[in-house]
Formats: structure tokens, C-alpha cells, sequence
């Protein structure tokens, strides 16, 4: 059973999430990640825990590979990791309501960090909304992910 | 459509009944698109939605799984044996 009460919950596990996370783990605070993906890392890190082959750190650069330096740096003894959670809402005393697997949860924290980054904006040209359509994050999405690249479908915008 | 990394361990599930092979670690969505499958659902007005943001903020890319609708592709790891089909 998981604990209820926390000093400081944080949402998002990118880059701000990680970094919040590596500033206030050695404060004695109680901690919890709250993440709604599978892996740690959020858009620009993701899945860098699986991607430490030469080839991909070649092909995704330095900046990339930081990434692993900092998710190395957390204390897991002092941080509680929740993933595949995503919050749906935080009420006016700090309740956070999540789901994961299928089943609603809530926690409290006296702190909120709330560090789930930025999100694509499509330009609508006629036709955006057409099935098989990508962004650009969505292409560098399947190409850490799934090694999903030379394909001719991608209409970036 | 190519990889560069195939090493990763081959997963089968069905879309619509039909069997496909996808990769470990791929989410349903990439395990979609990879086998040029690109329509998750209809809309209403019966017009096709494939995944877009890959993040699980636009909720376009809503499928059934093992027979429970209205499931995030791209927020679900792909597994073995799973049965997708389109949402709806």
C-alpha cells in the first residue's frame, strides 16, 4: 500500500521533474514522482535508460545522453516513483487525484511541483487532422522509443 | 518502414483479428504505425483518426484493448497477445 502524505509531490518526470527531484532529495523530504509514461525521462529523454548502445548515443548526442547522467543521479531510497499515473486533478487542499491501470487514487502533498513541460502546437493546414499525420516530437517520439526511422509518411509542422 | 535497432525481443498482437509483429518497448501507437496501420478510429462523422502527439495529450489515438474501449495507444506498452482493435 502506498503512502498517502508527502512533503512534495512532483508531476512530470523530464528534465524540470528530474532536476526538481535532485535538488530537494537530500533535504529530508518525503518525495513522490508522479509520472503518466512508462519510462522515466519525459519527451526529450525518452527511454534513455534503454538507449546506451554507441549507435544511439551517436545518433542522439551529447544532450541527449545527459539525460542518463541526471535519472542515475536519483536516490530511489528517498524519492517514491509512481509511473503510468496520470493526474487528472488537485483540489484547493493539495489532494492529487490520479488514475493508473484503470483505477483512481489520491494522494496529498504540502508542495506541488508541476513540471509536465510543453506541448506541440500544430499549425492546421488544410488536411492536418488526417490519420497517419505526425509532428515533429511525435516522429523523435518513435525514433527513441522504436528505432522508427526512413519513413516517407512524415508531414512535419 | 525500417529500424535501426531490431535486437529488441519480436511481440505479436492482433489489430482487427489479423496478427502483426511489433518490438518490445514500442507503445501501441508505434506498434501500430510500424506496420503501417494508421487509423486507431472514427469519429462521429466517421472521418479517420490515427495517433498525433504521441504524449497522451491529444487523445487522438484511442483504440480497444482486450475488449476495453476508449484506451490511449500511444500511454500502453505494447504486449504479447494483446488484442487491439478500433475504438468505437
Amino acid at each position: 500500500m502506498m503512502d498517502k502524505y508527502y512533503d512534495i509531490a512532483i508531476i512530470g518526470s523530464g528534465a524540470a521533474g528530474i532536476m526538481s527531484a535532485l535538488k530537494l532529495q537530500n533535504n529530508d523530504l518525503k518525495i513522490i514522482l508522479i509520472d503518466d509514461s512508462f519510462s522515466l525521462g519525459g519527451q526529450f529523454f525518452k527511454n534513455v535508460q534503454n538507449n546506451q548502445d554507441e549507435k544511439s548515443k551517436k545518433l542522439f548526442g551529447p544532450e541527449y545522453s545527459k539525460g542518463m547522467e541526471l535519472i542515475k543521479e536519483l536516490d530511489f531510497n528517498k524519492i517514491t516513483y509512481l509511473s503510468n499515473a496520470s493526474v487528472w486533478s488537485i483540489d484547493k487542499t493539495s489532494n492529487i487525484y490520479y488514475s493508473k491501470d484503470n483505477e483512481s487514487f489520491s494522494i496529498n502533498a504540502k508542495k506541488i511541483i508541476i513540471a509536465t513541460g510543453s506541448q506541440e502546437r500544430a499549425y492546421s493546414l488544410k488536411g492536418w487532422e488526417k490519420a497517419g499525420i505526425l509532428s515533429a516530437t511525435s516522429a523523435q517520439i518513435m525514433l527513441k522509443e522504436s528505432y522508427l526511422w526512413e519513413v516517407d509518411l512524415y508531414f512535419i509542422m | 518502414m525500417s529500424r535501426f535497432s531490431n535486437k529488441q525481443k519480436k511481440i505479436r498482437f492482433t489489430f482487427n483479428t489479423k496478427i502483426y509483429i511489433a518490438q518490445e518497448g514500442d507503445s501501441v501507437s508505434s506498434a501500430l504505425f510500424s506496420n503501417d496501420l494508421l487509423v486507431n478510429r472514427k469519429t462521429n462523422n466517421n472521418t479517420s483518426r490515427g495517433s498525433f502527439c504521441y504524449m497522451g495529450v491529444c487523445f487522438e489515438c484511442l483504440v480497444q484493448i482486450n475488449g476495453k474501449n476508449g484506451i490511449q495507444a500511444c500511454k500502453m506498452q505494447i504486449k504479447e497477445g494483446m488484442e487491439i482493435k478500433n475504438d468505437g
